[in-house]
Order: C-alpha cells, then structure tokens, then sequence
C-alpha cells in the first residue's frame, strides 16, 4: 500500500489553517511515527489519509489513485483509532467488537476473537462497556482497529491511558504489525516513536519540519545538546531550551538543546526528545 | 450479506438500549389511552371502539426513539469510528430498518397482548383478519411512517431539537383542520370513519392502506434525501448534499419515491376530483325534462367485482326524441363511459371532467331525433368515489361482504330525459349476498353456477334505486297493528333475539300510537325497518321504511341502559318519522326560505323528546334535549352572518350554500322544536297538545297533503309571534 500526499493545504471554515502545502510518501511496510505540539495538524493530517476531510488544495493518491473515488476500498483496508472516541456503553466488549467487525464487513467469529487476544481483552470479553476503565476503553478502541488485521492502521494517540506494562506490549505489537503493513502512530510520547518507528514525521503549525529516519533526526542535533549544573535561581542560558533539571548533591543538573550550546556546557549525546525539541525550536523557517 | 450483517448487530444494539425498551413498553400500553382519550372511529360500534382504538400514541414514541438514535451516534462520538470504515448513510439505512423491525415486532407483540381482551369484549362479533388487519394496515404502518419522517428531519437538521420542534409541526398538521378534514392529510392518525361490526369494513381498510402507501412512499422519499444530508467530511449542509449526490441511486429513489407519493395522492379514487361545491338546491333544481328525449323503459345490468371494488354497468334507455337538443346522463365521477351506442352504432359523446356538482359529473351528446322507439345503451365501469365536499361519506361500497350502491353509485341516470316510471334491474353477486333493492328483500335468484346469483327486480318509481347487498337476515313481528320486517346483518342475530330488538321497536310503535295515532299505511303494507352498516351512520327514514346504522343494534348500547337511551333518539327518531314524515304527516313546504325551520323534523324530534321524558324522566329530557336545543340556538342567535346577512351575500356561493345548509339544521332540528315546545305550553300543556296532534294525524297521514306551519298555527289556534323565540331566525 502506497499512500501520497501532493501539497496538501488544509483551511478550516473557522479560516483556520491546520495545514499548509505539505507533500509527503507513505509505503508498507512502515512504521511511521507522527510527531507535533498540540495544534500541529497531526490529527487533520490523519482525518485527510482516512478521507474524513476533504483538503482545501492539493491531492491524495492511494497506490497512485485519487482517494476518494477508492474512499470504499480504503476503508476496507484501514484500521482507525481516533483520539477521541465514544463506545456504545451497553454493549459488552465482544458485542462492540462483533458490531464494528459488521460495519467493516467481516465474517466470522475469528477476526474479533484475535482482536481480542491481541488486545488482552479476552477476560473482559463479557463485560459491558460502560463498566470498563479509562484503559479498558482506549484497548478496545485499539483491537477494533485492529479488527481484520487491517493493512492500513492510523493511531492516534492510541497508548494515552495505558499502564507502562501495556504501553510497552503494545508498542511491540505495533512493531511486529508493521512488518508488512503501513502504520501510523501519532503521539506526544516520544519515546514510543524512539523505540519502534522506522521513519518520523514532525509537524508543527501546519508544516512537516522532519521527514526521515529517527537516528537522522538524532544525528542531526549532534553538538547541539549539552549538560551543566546550575544553582537555584540561576537563569537559563539564552537561547537554550531546557529540556531536563534533575536535583544532584552539586546542583541542578539542567540538560539543555540550543542551536548554539554555552560555553560551560558539556556536549552530550542527543536522544530523539532531544532532536524532535531542537527541530521545533527551529521552526519552519528552517526548512 | 454485509447489508444483513448491519442490520442484525444494528437490531442488537437497538434491543440493548434502554431507550427501545422504554418506547416499546409505553407503545403497548398506547392502546389503554386509545379507549378512552382519542377516539378515531366516529361511530361506537365493537370493533371500532376496540379495534380501532389508536395504538398510534406509539407513532410518537418511535419517532423520539428514532431521533435519539439517530442523534446517539453522535452524543457517543462513535461516529467518529463508524465513519472511519463504512460510509454514515449506509449505516444510518441500517439502523433505520433495524427500529422498524423492532417496531414491528412490538406491534405484534400488543396485538398479541389486547387480543384476549379484545376478544372478550367484541364477542362473538370478533373477527381476526379484521383485528390483524387493523395492526398491519393501521398500526405498523403509521409507525413506520413516524420512525422515518423523524429521522429524516433529525438528518437533515443534525439538531434533536429542531427536528423535534419540525416532527411536532408535522403532527400538528396531521390533526388540525387546517388542510381540511382529508383522508390524505391525516398521516399519523389516519381516518376510520368507522369500522362496522355485522357488514364489511372493506372502505375503510382499503382508504388507510391506500393513505399509509402515499405516506410510507412521502416519507421514505423523505428519508432517501435526508440521507443526501448526511454530513460528512465535516461540511456543512450544503457542501454534504453537493458530495453525497454524487452517489446518484439515492436521490434517484427520493425523488422514485416522492414522485410515487404525490401519484398515489393526485391519483386516489376514493374522493372524487371535482370541484369542491355543494349545491343544496342542486337536486331540486335540475333541469328535468329539458331535453325533447322520452324514455319509454330502462333496464340495467350491474355486475359488480368485489375483490376489486369496482363495479361494471350497463344500461338500456329506450327512447323517442322529438326535435333537436343536447342530452346528459350524469354518474358518479368515479366511473368512465366505455361504450355508448345507439341501436348499436356508436355515438360521440363528451365527459365533463372538472364540471362535478355534489359529486357528479355529466356526460353529453346528442340523440338523434326519432319518433320511432330507438335504444340507447351506455356500458360503464370504474371504483365508485364519494363527493369531494362530503369527502368522509362511505355512502358506495363493493366488497366481498357488503355492497351499497346509492344515487349517482348505481350508475348513470338523467333529469333531462323525460323519464319512465319504472325500471328493471339485473344484478350478478357473489353467492353469500341477498340484496335490497330500495329496501325490498329481493328473492328467488337464479344461481349461475360460478359462485355467482343472478337477481332481478323492477322498481316503480323514477329514478335510481338504492341497492344495499349483504349476508342480510329477516325477522317479521306486529307493532301497533302493523306489519314490521326487519332487515338485518346475519351476524346481528343473535343481539337482536337476545335483547329484544323487536320489543324495543314494538315500545316506540306503541308509544306514537297511543300519543299521535295509529300509522296510516295502505292495507297489507309493511313497515320495513333495514339496518345498514356503520359507516352509514345515524338513520333515515321515509315511505313505509326505515333505516339505522347498526351501532345502535351492539351489545354494549342494547345492554346499558344508559347509553341505550341516548342511542335510543336515533332509534326512536327514525321509527317516529313514519308519523311525520314518511307516510304520515308530510310537513312542508321545505324550500320554504323563511319557513325553514319547518320540516318532519321538527315534530319528529319534539315527539321524541316526548317519548325520552316518559321513559327517562323530566330531568334527562331537559338535560338532552330542551337545553341541546337551547344552546344550538343561542349559538345560532350569537353568529356574526346569522345577525348580519347582509354580509353573507357577499361570500363566495360555497360557503353561503354551507352557512345556509347549518342554518337550516340548526333551525329544523332545534329552533323549530322549541318552538313547538312554546306551543304545546301556550295551548294547555302535554295532554292537550297530544290531542291536537292526533287530530292532525288523522286529518292528514297518508292524504299526500301537505301540512304546512301555517296549519300547525291554525291547529293550535296560535299566531306566528306567539311561538317565534326572541329572535327572528330567518337567514
């Protein structure tokens, strides 16, 4: 599966602009992480690959087709996790899943069964939905993404909620998932994109600063990141962008990126955090 | 198989939601308000007070549940995945088949539940197609009709409330007067005129099917195009219909299905399509015997088909003509000329169409003039419908059970041929049906072998008959010295032996005798006494007849004293017009303007008032009756046109024919009989009154002379401002 967008623009009704003639070339198998301050247009840039929105200018192509006269096949092909969504409380967790493997046209008690175990939910598969908990939620509304193992999956946001034994199960499943499928994961836990995505994509007030690898990005904020230790009350060094303080017995540790480091900062090596706040920092003027 | 895959987790989910529950508990309890709160069936025979008692305060309830879940999608935000993987107008397809299965099923499952009940209360007359019937043709439907209007306003509104401020308008329209009182207009409480317990209730069965296919095609052409404004790709109304045409089946089947709607309406057979008038005056002032033609005999063939309701005619004038002129023959608007010949050569002719009066519409042509006796033959067939400006009269009915052919329903007739003074008359039924021939029991029929009898009579008298055909039963028994055949539904038989029917007649018979004197019929003449089937409604009456609709022959009126009484007037009222009017004391002269409100009726209604008092006390005649009286004349005296018809002239005719026609019934059946009332107080009181009465009786039944008000003063020996209340009532 092939997906491109062709200098997107996106303008709300409200005027908003969300995107601003973006281009970019999707390809399974990927693992592509999506990352952006709230308010980037990651979202918008999602509802435009599910055809959810129609874009001001600019053009979407399915395996080199225009999406939304193939806006059926694409649906049939494609796993969605909003990030907000509602589920029909009555329902139990299997009944839910049974209805959204309807909607998608499967047959069969299999697709929803391995959904279910997929998800960890085999246990609560009885259980009305209006008794589960936040994370309960957000995992159903995972397995029915995942539903019919679907060769498109569109994440948003999909680890908000989940205990750490959970964000890290699925992780590797979203990493094995994209083997052979097309996988996009939009989220602010950077450390997600770090440990799984092959290929990142950061957005931020409409533009797409960063289209690449991750140790691309990484290597990129080479020499732009260092450490020092500062006293209370001492001010942070123009042009430096904080990115941890950690109390020690000499100080404030203060792990800082900037364009430009201070002189009494010791280089350090980037983290992918690192590099995506460096990116932004940078703005699009940079690009 | 995705489509049925939708349907059934749709039809789960709704059975899931509490809301369902709730609309589906409160529907089956629809039908305990229906017994008492809103009445659709004008008239109070069983079936119709259980059968079609409106289960439709169910039609309401659906319609909210269907909004909600219409609207619930979006409160959820699963929208938000469900349009992610399926398009949100075929989901909301399927949620709307999924409530109307739902629906169903709770329509059956109330039929099921008041069906014991039902049974126990209609009796032996309980009939179960007719109570099936009544859920699948009035019931579901209606529902139906609800569940997809509401949803397509919630559609193209996206706003519960709206839609629900919208869905409240259309009901309102459904039961205001504003569109008048139309069998079409009335979409969630469709019109049973009545339902009939011993006839047929083909009419009003086939009316409601006929409305709930306009209204279920309106309303799904409605929901198709609400479908257009499904929004999506988070635009607005306008930006949703402009992408969801291009799915080009959908507004193809709005616009199938609303075309089909208004086709079904503009097209209905039921009312005709004439002009709305009512002439008053127009049968009395038909141009008879204008034209030079003189018809010698005339024999007609009626075959009707009683599956389809319509009836094929032919008629046979033999005629002379002496000069030239134009002829008409008029019928009702319902039926086509398929043939018109003379001596067997077709002769042009001309319908016109739009031209209707009262309900009929004429066809002319020109006879040749011959002195010579020629034949001329019209073949005719079509659905007989009812006058446009008494739209809610089932006066013509053909059904497998019950057929009544009346007036212009017979078939064509003309006042403008000098007319004969008899005619024949061949009719071809179904095995199961005895027909009355103006109200003859007809005998001796041949029988065709095909399941069909062949019936002939001849009737002395001009014009048409009135041909009433059923499973027909006749007892004979004596009242006052005279001879009583009563005609009956055979399914009334076991009523009218249990309760003594025949008594109750012999008690009212009795009553006019002692009081009025005896009936002036011509030796060996019978009385007949028909009944006829409820959507007739309330009673006529008039030489050596008369007839009842059969409400007042039910269990419940003949076994309540109470309302046995107030059934009693109509009852009561008919026999006692054999006194005045009928073959009694014809008191004329009707087209009298100031005398209006001297009729039959007058004394017909003051001697019934009589005959309540005596048998119910003072208290219940003054309460029924003087003070009905009083209030329709003092509600009269108050109407702005009564006190200034100088400005009635200036209406439109219609509604001067109307005011008029109200007038005139306010003044013949109130005015009037307080004003005999004033008289029997002047000249003595109630002894001295009935003794005055029996002298007129005997002065005039049955003499063909016309007793007029001027009489009834010189009787009393009264002058006209003795009696006149205090407002003069001329209009």
């Amino acid at each position: 599966m092939k997906i491109e967008a062709n200098q997107l623009t996106m303008i709300y009704p409200s005027g908003k602009k969300a995107l601003q003639n973006i281009s970019v070339r999707m390809e399974s198998p990927n693992l592509i992480g999506i990352l952006g301050p709230n308010g980037a247009g990651k979202t918008t840039l999602m509802k435009l690959l599910i055809a959810g929105l129609i874009p001001t200018k600019g053009d979407i192509l399915l395996d080199g087709k225009a999406l939304l006269p193939q806006e059926n096949r694409l649906k049939s092909q494609l796993g969605y996790l909003p990030q907000s969504f509602g589920l029909y409380d009555e329902l139990s967790v299997w009944q839910f899943l049974d209805y959204m493997a309807a909607l998608k046209g499967l047959k069969g008690k299999k697709a929803i069964d391995d959904a279910l175990a997929v998800a960890n939910l085999a246990e609560h598969r009885k259980v009305r939905i209006g008794a589960l908990s936040g994370g309960l939620r957000q995992r159903v509304g995972i397995a029915q993404a995942l539903l019919g193992n679907p060769q498109l999956l569109i994440l948003d946001e999909p680890t908000v909620g989940l205990d750490p034994e959970e964000r890290v199960k699925f992780r590797n499943i979203f990493s094995e998932m994209a083997r052979d499928k097309l996988l996009l994961l939009s989220t602010h836990i950077v450390e997600d994109v770090q440990s799984i995505c092959n290929r990142v994509l950061i957005v931020h007030d409409g533009h797409i600063l960063f289209d690449g690898e991750p140790a691309e990005l990484i290597a990129r904020t080479e020499g732009h990141v260092g450490v020092y230790v500062s006293q209370i009350g001492d001010p942070t060094p123009e042009g430096c962008q904080v990115v941890s303080k950690v109390n020690t017995a000499r100080g404030i540790q203060c792990r800082v990126v900037a364009e430009c480091l201070p002189g009494f900062a010791k280089a350090a090596e980037p983290t992918l955090e690192d590099a995506y706040l460096h990116r932004i920092g940078k703005g699009a003027d940079a690009l | 198989m995705k489509a049925f895959a939708l349907y059934r987790v749709e039809l789960r989910r709704l059975a899931l939601s509490k809301f369902t529950w709730i609309a589906a508990g409160l529907s089956v309890c629809g039908p305990l308000f229906g017994y008492d709160m809103y009445v659709p069936s004008s008239t109070w025979v069983m079936t119709g007070k259980y059968i079609a008692n409106p289960v439709l305060a169910g039609a309401v309830l659906w319609a909210v549940l269907s909004m909600l879940e219409s609207d619930r999608i979006y409160r959820a935000k699963t929208d938000v995945l469900t349009d992610a993987v399926l398009s949100p107008d075929t989901l909301a397809a399927s949620r709307m088949f999924a409530v109307m299965t739902l629906c169903a099923a709770v329509s059956l499952l109330t039929a099921l539940v008041y069906l014991p009940y039902t049974m126990n209360k209609v009796g032996y007359l309980f009939e179960l197609g007719l109570y099936a019937y009544s859920f699948l043709i009035v019931l579901l439907p209606t529902w139906w009709i609800s569940i997809l209007l509401a949803a397509a306003l919630y559609q193209i509104t996206r706003r519960i409330e709206l839609a629900g401020l919208l869905y409240a308008v259309c009901v309102y329209f459904s039961f205001s007067q504003f569109f008048g009182n139309h069998y079409f207009t009335h979409w969630i409480n469709p019109i049973i005129l009545s339902y009939s317990d011993g006839f047929s209730n083909a009419s009003p069965l086939r009316i409601t099917l006929y409305t709930r296919f306009i209204w279920l095609a309106i309303a799904g052409g409605a929901f198709a195009l609400s479908l257009l404004c499904m929004r999506r790709y988070q635009k607005n109304l306008l930006g949703s219909i402009a992408r969801g045409v291009r799915k080009i089946y959908i507004p193809i089947t709005a616009a199938a299905l609303v075309s089909a709607g208004v086709f079904l309406w503009t097209g209905q057979p039921f009312v005709d399509h004439g002009p709305i008038e009512y002439d008053y005056e127009y049968r009395y002032r038909r141009d008879v015997g204008s034209s030079n033609t003189r018809v010698s005999s005339a024999s007609y063939r009626l075959e009707p088909n009683v599956m389809a309701g319509r009836l094929k005619g032919r008629v046979t004038f033999d005629f002379t003509k002496y000069g030239e002129g134009e002829d008409w023959i008029a019928m009702n608007p319902g039926y086509t000329i398929a043939k018109m010949t003379v001596d067997g050569d077709d002769i042009p002719y001309k319908t016109l169409i739009g031209s209707e009066v009262n309900g009929e519409r004429k066809t002319v042509f020109t006879l040749p003039p011959v002195s010579a006796r020629r034949n001329l033959v019209v073949e005719y067939e079509g659905f007989p419908s009812s006058a446009k400006c008494f739209p809610l009269s089932v006066t013509t009915e053909i059904s497998l059970e019950y057929i009544s052919l009346i007036n212009d329903g017979v078939g064509p007739f003309s006042t403008s041929f000098v007319p004969c003074a008899s005619s024949t008359w061949e009719l071809i039924l179904p095995s199961g049906l005895t027909p009355v021939v103006d109200h003859v029991l007809l005998e001796n029929p041949e029988d065709n072998h095909n399941g069909t009898k062949t019936w002939r009579t001849t009737i002395y008298r001009y014009g048409l008959p009135w041909i009433l055909a059923a499973d027909f039963d006749a007892i004979t028994f004596e009242a006052a010295g005279t001879a009583v055949e009563l005609i009956y539904a055979h399914k009334y038989d076991r009523n009218m032996r249990e309760y003594g029917v025949s008594k109750a007649i012999a008690d009212v018979m009795n009553y006019c005798t002692e009081h009025q004197g005896k009936l002036g019929f011509a030796k060996g003449k019978r009385l007949v006494m028909l009944q006829r089937s409820a959507m007739f409604g309330g009673g006529n009456a008039g030489d050596g007849w008369v007839e009842w609709s059969e409400d007042i022959f039910t269990q419940s009126n003949l076994s309540d004293p109470l309302k046995g009484a107030s059934a009693m007037e109509v009852f009561a009222h008919e026999i006692i017009h054999e006194w005045w009017g009928g073959l009694g004391v014809v008191c004329g002269e009707y087209d009298d303007p100031f005398y209006a409100a001297w009729s039959d009726e007058g004394l017909t209604v003051y001697t019934t008032y009589r005959l309540m008092k005596e048998k119910y006390g003072e208290l219940y005649a003054a309460q029924n009756y003087i003070d009905v009286w009083q209030a329709a004349v003092d509600k009269q005296n108050r109407g702005f046109y009564y006190r200034h018809p100088e400005y009635l002239a200036k209406l439109p005719e219609q509604y001067q024919a109307q005011l008029n026609s109200e007038a005139r019934e306010t003044n013949q059946y109130c005015r009037m009989p307080l004003m005999i009332l004033k008289a029997e107080r002047l000249v003595g009181g109630e002894a001295k009154f009935d003794e005055i009465l029996q002298a007129i009786h005997r002065q005039y039944a049955s003499t063909g002379q016309m007793f007029t008000y001027q009489d009834f003063l010189d009787a009393c020996d009264l002058r006209e401002e003795d009696v006149i209340l205090e407002q003069d009532f001329q209009i």
